[in-house]
């Protein structure tokens, strides 16, 4: 049996783990694009910052290639997959068959599609490889704009002000981060991020990069000018799967898959940000482009490649993260406004939560300030417990799994774990 | 594998184990200098009141672990059955803490903030916070035999 992996970052290294759950001998080949083994894509803020060596940032030691017996290729793209050949083209010119095959290829930044963007200085936020160039650049620069107020583009802002650069986010919507959570919140947030000095213009949209050859600045779309020698693109990510286009395999947003991550081709699956699947929550297809879905993903994906049975229960939307000090933590669907209820309290400044319903069941919700107990919130959600008699208690420090777990204990899921008091639970 | 298990009828909520287990993980081992310590150390049990009742609730070690599939820093790994939490890796992004279905994950303070949960003191043969328990509601091992644990109590019940 020979298990080949296009795509070596979270879902094609957890595939390796669920492979290897229940078959330790077939052969593994695990093919990069990048020139690096599977590492944390999402820390080369931490890079960036400087508090982590590209090393840090592996995922595996060395020695756990050796131990799994991968064929680990790195720096190779796959070109093309022939489906009635069982094969895979890199772009080396190597053909490799396969008798399973994962495509976790992943996805790529989406250009800014502003004038002159080609310029030097100007970077996407994604890989090593971005990072090392800024890091470069930033030697010589004293002030970066962001493109893109989303997660990415502000986690790069905050990776810049912590460099010490002068920064500024430049946001085309009304708010930011204005596909992941409501308004009030993301207030919150543009008001600590400004506290913390980092300049945020909303409302505005690049016209030209400015600087001949190397950027000097941007022009906005009001005609005003701003100085920066570093750009940083974060406009989100699409799919890549332009390589699939005549192979047989059913395409939409991404790579649509089943529940068992199977394509449509049956020794085909695939994983993480290249892959389409139902939405937990909506039963929509959508790609939910996160590293935990991906790594979930890959791990289902493993096992079912190896001849298991395991039921991947839909992707998740949720973010979470740490600016300046203030954790933030966001789940499901926040911003739906349709035939829903949304419980809100504001205690002080920087501390809020909000809880959105749909039929007295938990859909979506935002923490800032004090996160502990969101993984209990996001479980009442993936279960979709119906909390009609509970809503008085949410997000009180007294609302919590013992209040639940009658509840929870009765439910029907895929991952099984065991209570304190000894009794099975599954979460979906 | 071993976990610990509480027997919710003996628990009283007097929270011994959230104390003993910030001493065991404090610098200086001991109560009197522990609580001056700064950052105070942090329990990683909590003890939990609902519906008249109490219960300590500390990582469940699930076999497939949420939070290790959130965790985008590579800081949680699955050792030999067990949930290994590396603080070095740790880089406070609190992934973990969205997706424990538990809740049992908790953050340190300031300048501590990487998020810190149960390892079962492996130093020790049993963990220092069920070795502790006064009521002897807490119970290390496998779940078959802490079930017969709590078969045989009541058997003293009830005779």
């Amino acid at each position: 049996m020979h298990y080949l992996i296009i795509g070596g970052c979270a879902a094609g290294l957890n595939c390796i783990e669920g492979i290897r759950k229940i078959d330790k001998k077939g052969e593994i080949t695990l093919v990069s694009a990048e020139k690096f083994p599977p590492y944390a894509r999402c820390l080369i803020t931490d890079y960036l910052i400087g508090t982590h060596k590209e090393e840090d940032l592996y995922l595996r030691e060395k020695s756990y290639y050796e131990k799994t017996e991968i064929n680990l290729i790195v720096g190779e793209r796959a070109e093309e997959i022939n489906i009635n050949n069982k094969k895979v083209i890199l772009s080396g010119g190597k053909e490799i068959l396969y008798d399973k095959l994962l495509i976790a290829t992943g996805a790529s930044p989406k250009k800014l599609g502003s004038k002159g963007e080609t310029k030097k200085g100007i970077f996407s936020f994604r890989t090593i490889e971005d990072a090392k160039g800024i890091l470069e650049r930033s030697k010589k620069a004293k002030k970066a704009v962001v493109f893109g107020g989303g997660l990415i583009g502000i986690k790069a802002g905050y990776a810049l002000k912590k460099k010490g650069l002068e920064v500024e986010i430049i946001v085309k919507s009304p708010q930011i981060l204005s596909r992941v959570i409501n308004k009030e919140a993301a207030e919150i947030i543009f008001n600590w991020l400004e506290n913390n000095g980092i300049k945020i213009r909303t409302g505005v949209a690049p016209r030209e990069i400015t600087g001949n050859g190397e950027m000097t600045g941007v022009l906005l779309d009001n005609g005003e000018k701003v100085n920066a020698q570093i750009g940083i693109v974060g406009k989100g990510v699409s799919s890549n799967t332009s390589f699939l286009e005549n192979s047989g395999i059913e395409l939409h947003w991404g790579v649509m898959v089943n529940e068992f991550l199977q394509t449509n081709q049956e020794n085909v699956y695939a994983a993480g940000d290249v892959a389409e699947t139902k939405d937990l929550i909506t039963g929509e297809y959508t790609v939910n482009a996160l590293w935990m879905n991906a790594q979930e993903q890959g791990y289902t994906a493993g096992i079912n490649m190896a001849g298991g049975e395991k039921i991947y229960p839909g992707s998740i939307g949720g973010n979470s993260a740490e600016f300046f000090g203030l954790p933030i933590i966001s789940f499901g669907h926040v911003r739906e406004k349709e035939n829903v209820e949304v419980i809100e309290t504001h205690e002080k400044d920087f501390t809020y939560k909000r809880f959105v319903l749909r039929d007295d069941k938990l859909i979506g919700g935002v923490l800032i300030g004090n996160v502990e107990n969101a993984g209990f919130y996001m479980a009442l959600m993936r279960n979709k417990i119906n909390i009609k008699n509970y809503k008085n208690l949410l997000g009180e420090k007294w609302f919590n799994y013992g209040e639940m777990k009658e509840i929870l204990e009765s439910e029907e899921g895929f991952r099984e774990s065991v209570s304190p008091d000894g009794k099975k639970i599954f979460f979906k | 594998m071993k976990r610990i298990f509480v027997d919710i009828e003996r628990c009283m909520g007097c929270k011994m184990c959230e104390l003993i287990c910030a001493i065991k993980h404090s610098n200086s081992k001991t109560l009197f200098s522990a609580i001056n310590e700064k950052p105070k150390p942090i329990s990683r049990v909590k003890v939990v009141e609902f519906k008249n009742s109490s219960l300590p609730l500390q990582c469940r070690q699930c076999p497939e672990p949420y939070c290790y599939f959130a965790c985008i820093a590579g800081a949680i790994r699955m050792e030999n059955g067990n949930i290994v939490f590396d603080n070095d890796k740790c880089v406070h992004c609190y992934s973990c803490v969205m997706t424990c279905p538990f809740g049992t994950i908790k953050i340190g303070e300031e300048n501590t903030i990487h998020a810190v949960k149960c390892d079962l003191c492996p130093d020790e043969e049993v963990p220092p916070c069920v070795a502790g328990c006064p009521t002897k509601a807490l119970f290390y091992g496998e779940i078959e035999d802490f079930k017969k644990l709590l078969e045989k109590r009541k058997e003293k019940c009830t005779t």
